[in-house]
């Protein structure tokens, strides 16, 4: 029998911006949905249904981006993914021949020829296409808790100064997870984990129970939350909000010791998209003959500064079980001691990017699945938990005014708004500001065209409104998309703002970019009213 | 059948727009469309274009009940297309996924770059959009971010009040207005900007800024009456133009000199708060339970750097490899 002393609650953020491109198949950017899917969704949903078999009662969270549920769910964005497969498999297969000559190579060439062939298999024979069936699967079955986000993952801090689109950003976002899941969420991941308190009331308005923020947004709360960030605390407007544990997090983490930088770890930069002869890799690299990854990578980090020996799965397999035994230890150390100064038993709450687990640190889904194991089956004094779990079992709380803060670099709003991005926030607000007055001037519009065209509208401004464009451009690459991302979105936005004006609706252009910009079927613009 | 399933794939407000777009092509083109073929239709529309005031001139001499009957068939074929489709889905509901897989499954051989010819787009944002608007955003607790912009009718008011030349004799300046530790800060700006970066003192604290003018000179003559009749504010030599929001910059330490010896808690299923006397609070160990203790051991090494290390490495790992 175990003695709970706390739990630990790990969150993952699943989340990619839309990326929908009808009008031709040369965007590199719509491939990063079908790397999530290979290297880290269906990994994930592979280790979950093991444990599901070898009943390991684990807990998860995972947020699953409006965005990302509605590509998930794109029937030309599915058959592109079985596209992008289908072209893996045909590399795979060639590699296969190519490596003959070296038997550790050509192992390796196998087991990404396998692994593809069964990506293809799990996406079309089991998940019909459509991996949100999965993770709704584990959620139904109580092993997973999926929260929200906002609609586009716009950034609150930056949005609040017309509080109609943080609102609005909310109800969407709720309103997705109800289409895809079929019921009220009861937490939602911030956009960036930017908290502001204005939106409290909107979150309250919608059925948001729980928020997650990054760890001062606790540790800076007013008055200091007496627990730390061992303890949920909840906002005079009635927001529980959990933080990031600062201790866990470095583990995982550190770029000097974390442990994705095993050296028994696959090597992320090593690619043959790079270290393949151009003819040779030219058909599956980009359209325009620019050199990218194409997720077959043969070598192993090794080691600083050394020449890279190739990847060994055994051996990245035996590093995964010796940190999720490191990690286990760790946490019981910590629960053990911080049990003695808590009223409730202190909940370690661990919050990721998804996509780090599978597509950057590829074992992440083993090392989870190994370390779930360990936390059911070994002598440990915690348990993994969902926060609603927690909130149910511990409903009493600190109340306390979160701080302001998001999880970007420095903890505020840097990244979101620099002098490399800082031009956008005007755009970003007007265009807030004129949606605002369509509502107004346009209450229920009964007119089916322009009910469409205002409709339109409000899916243009939360596609300008995500977070990425500016991160994107504050970290340097694939900048010229992002910038074109906003100036297309506010840009069809403001000429729709003109045609819904001047009653001179182009029928034919409002449905060309409803074709592109095809996002949010249901949506309704009366949300800016 | 790809073609119906798409059709109705429960996205109502496509449908609608198509029905409404289809209702106004078919208007427009009453005249060509005889054949009563929907796909022709929106292909002549399109081949049509540049020929669109010719025909809108033919149009007004077209019968118009002409026109409605051609409207109602075509309506009801597409209503009557609609339910084909819901049968034809009804009885294949078992065989739709494994069809819908096989054409996905044969994307190789299509080709979508012929999917549909999509015009050309190209949008640019504008320098600005002649409004009177100051905003003011939080970059860190200690930098705020201040764009702005005039009016051209505001502009002129100016210029009708104090001459020509009130723009060469004055110089745009902002005042930074601490709304709890009342005071101003002014910062000099120049009239080649339209956005700016603040220093300030005093993390959660709110603040607004006021854009306005002061005079190179201390203006003499002035003629009160156009004053008045343009509503301007003068103060001695300083113009007010605009207000900002008001923000609260972010805190950025553990408030642990604020720290009040109750605490409020709440129990959030019954909404039921009581407050809790911290040195009431007794560990384990009997001791009385001290926070600042408990921050100092459990977070040691960020308090030691007199700041925590916010730099989080999911930002900067992650996301950027996708990105």
């Amino acid at each position: 029998m175990k003695n709970i002393k706390g739990y630990v609650n790990f969150i993952l953020h699943a989340h990619l911006p839309y990326i929908h491109h009808p009008e031709s198949e040369d965007y590199l950017e719509e491939e990063w949905l079908f790397e999530a899917i290979s290297e880290t969704y269906i990994p994930l949903l592979l280790n979950f249904e093991k444990l599901e078999k070898e009943h390991v009662d684990f807990r998860i969270t995972m947020t699953m981006t409006p965005p990302l549920l509605n590509m998930l769910d794109n029937d030309l964005l599915q058959e592109r993914y079985i596209k992008y497969l289908n072209k893996h498999i045909e590399l795979c297969e060639k590699e296969v021949k190519r490596t003959v000559y070296d038997s550790r190579l050509n192992s390796l060439s196998h087991y990404y020829l396998d692994r593809y062939t069964n990506d293809l298999h799990v996406f079309k024979d089991i998940y019909k296409c459509n991996i949100i069936t999965g993770f709704k699967h584990f959620q139904d079955a109580g092993f997973l808790e999926i929260i929200t986000c906002g609609a586009t993952h716009g950034y609150f801090p930056i949005l609040y100064v017309n509080e109609k689109t943080v609102r609005a950003q909310i109800a969407v976002g709720v309103e997705t997870y109800k289409k895809f899941f079929g019921k009220q969420p009861r937490g939602i991941w911030l956009p960036e984990c930017g908290y502001v308190p204005e939106a409290d009331k909107y979150l309250k308005e919608f059925g948001i129970e729980y928020a997650i923020v990054e760890t001062h947004g606790v540790l800076y709360a007013d008055p200091t939350p007496i627990y730390g960030t061992y303890a949920p605390i909840v906002s005079n407007d009635g927001l529980i909000v959990f933080a990031r544990d600062l201790e866990s997090s470095r583990q995982v983490w550190s770029s000097i010791n974390g442990y994705p930088g095993d050296f028994n770890y696959r090597e992320f930069y090593r690619d043959i998209g790079y270290d393949c002869d151009y003819e040779y890799i030219k058909p599956y690299i980009a359209a325009n003959g620019a050199r990218v990854n194409t997720g077959i990578k043969y070598y192993r980090i090794t080691g600083k500064d050394c020449p890279k020996d190739y990847y060994d799965v055994r051996w990245a397999m035996d590093s995964v079980e010796k940190q999720a035994g490191h990690f286990l230890d760790c946490r019981n150390a910590q629960i053990d001691y911080l049990s003695n100064y808590m009223s409730n038993p202190p909940i370690i709450t661990c919050p990721y990017d998804a996509e780090l687990y599978g597509h950057w640190w590829y074992e992440g889904p083993y090392w989870l699945y190994i370390l779930f194991k360990k936390i059911y089956y070994d002598d440990c004094n915690f348990k993994l938990i969902t926060p609603s779990e927690y909130i149910d079992m511990y409903p009493e709380m600190q109340v306390s005014t979160p701080c302001r803060s998001s999880w970007g670099a420095n903890g505020y709003s840097e990244v979101w708004l620099n002098q490399t991005n800082d031009y956008a926030h005007r755009h970003l607000h007007k265009a807030g500001d004129r949606m605002c007055e369509l509502a107004s001037l346009y209450p229920n519009e009964g007119d089916t065209l322009r009910r469409q065209a205002l409709n339109q509208c409000a899916r243009e401004l939360l596609l300008a409104q995500s977070s990425d464009w500016l991160f994107i451009i504050t970290n340097g690459t694939m900048v010229e998309y992002a910038h074109k991302a906003i100036k297309d979105h506010i840009g069809r936005f403001t000429k729709l703002y003109y045609q819904i004006k001047n009653d001179k609706i182009d029928a034919k252009y409002l449905l060309e970019i409803l074709d592109k910009d095809d996002i949010f079927p249901e949506i309704d613009y009366m949300i800016y009213y | 059948m790809l073609k119906n399933e798409e059709a109705e794939k429960g996205d109502l407000d496509s449908k609608e727009i198509v029905e409404e777009s289809r209702k106004k092509v078919i208007t427009e083109n009453a005249v060509t469309a005889e054949n009563g073929d929907f796909d022709a239709e929106i292909n002549s529309s399109k081949d049509n274009e540049p020929n669109k005031k010719e025909t809108s001139k033919t149009k007004t001499k077209v019968d118009e009940e002409k026109v409605i009957e051609k409207i109602k068939s075509f309506i009801a074929k597409i209503v009557a297309m609609q339910e084909e489709a819901r049968k034809e889905e009804k009885q294949e509901k078992e065989q739709k996924k494994e069809d819908k897989i096989a054409i996905k499954d044969n994307t190789e051989k299509n080709d979508y770059s012929n999917k549909a010819n999509y015009m050309l787009e190209y949008y640019d944002l504008p320098y600005r959009y002649n409004e009177t608007v100051v905003k003011i955003l939080a970059q860190t607790p200690k930098r705020l971010f201040v764009y702005w912009d005039i009016a051209d009718s505001d502009r002129e008011k100016y210029i009708r009040t104090f001459g020509d030349d009130f723009f060469e004799k004055t110089y745009p300046i902002l005042l930074v207005y601490n709304e709890d530790m009342k005071y101003v800060k002014e910062v000099p700006i120049n009239d080649f900007a339209n956005s700016w970066y603040i220093d300030v003192q005093d993390p959660k604290t709110r603040y607004t800024i006021q854009l306005g003018r002061k005079f190179k000179q201390y203006p003499t003559n002035i003629d009160m009456r156009k004053i008045e009749e343009n509503s301007i504010i003068l103060r001695t030599d300083y113009l007010p133009f605009a207000n900002s929001n008001i923000l609260e910059a972010p805190n950025d330490h553990v408030l642990l000199e604020y720290l009040p010896r109750f605490i409020t808690f709440r129990n959030v299923k019954t909404n039921k708060e009581y407050i809790k006397d911290i040195k009431g609070l007794k560990n384990v160990f009997g001791k009385n339970y001290k926070v600042k203790e408990f921050y100092k051991e459990n977070y040691k090494e960020e308090l030691k750097e007199g700041i925590f290390d916010m730099a989080n490495p999911s930002s900067k790992l992650s996301s950027s490899t996708f990105k």
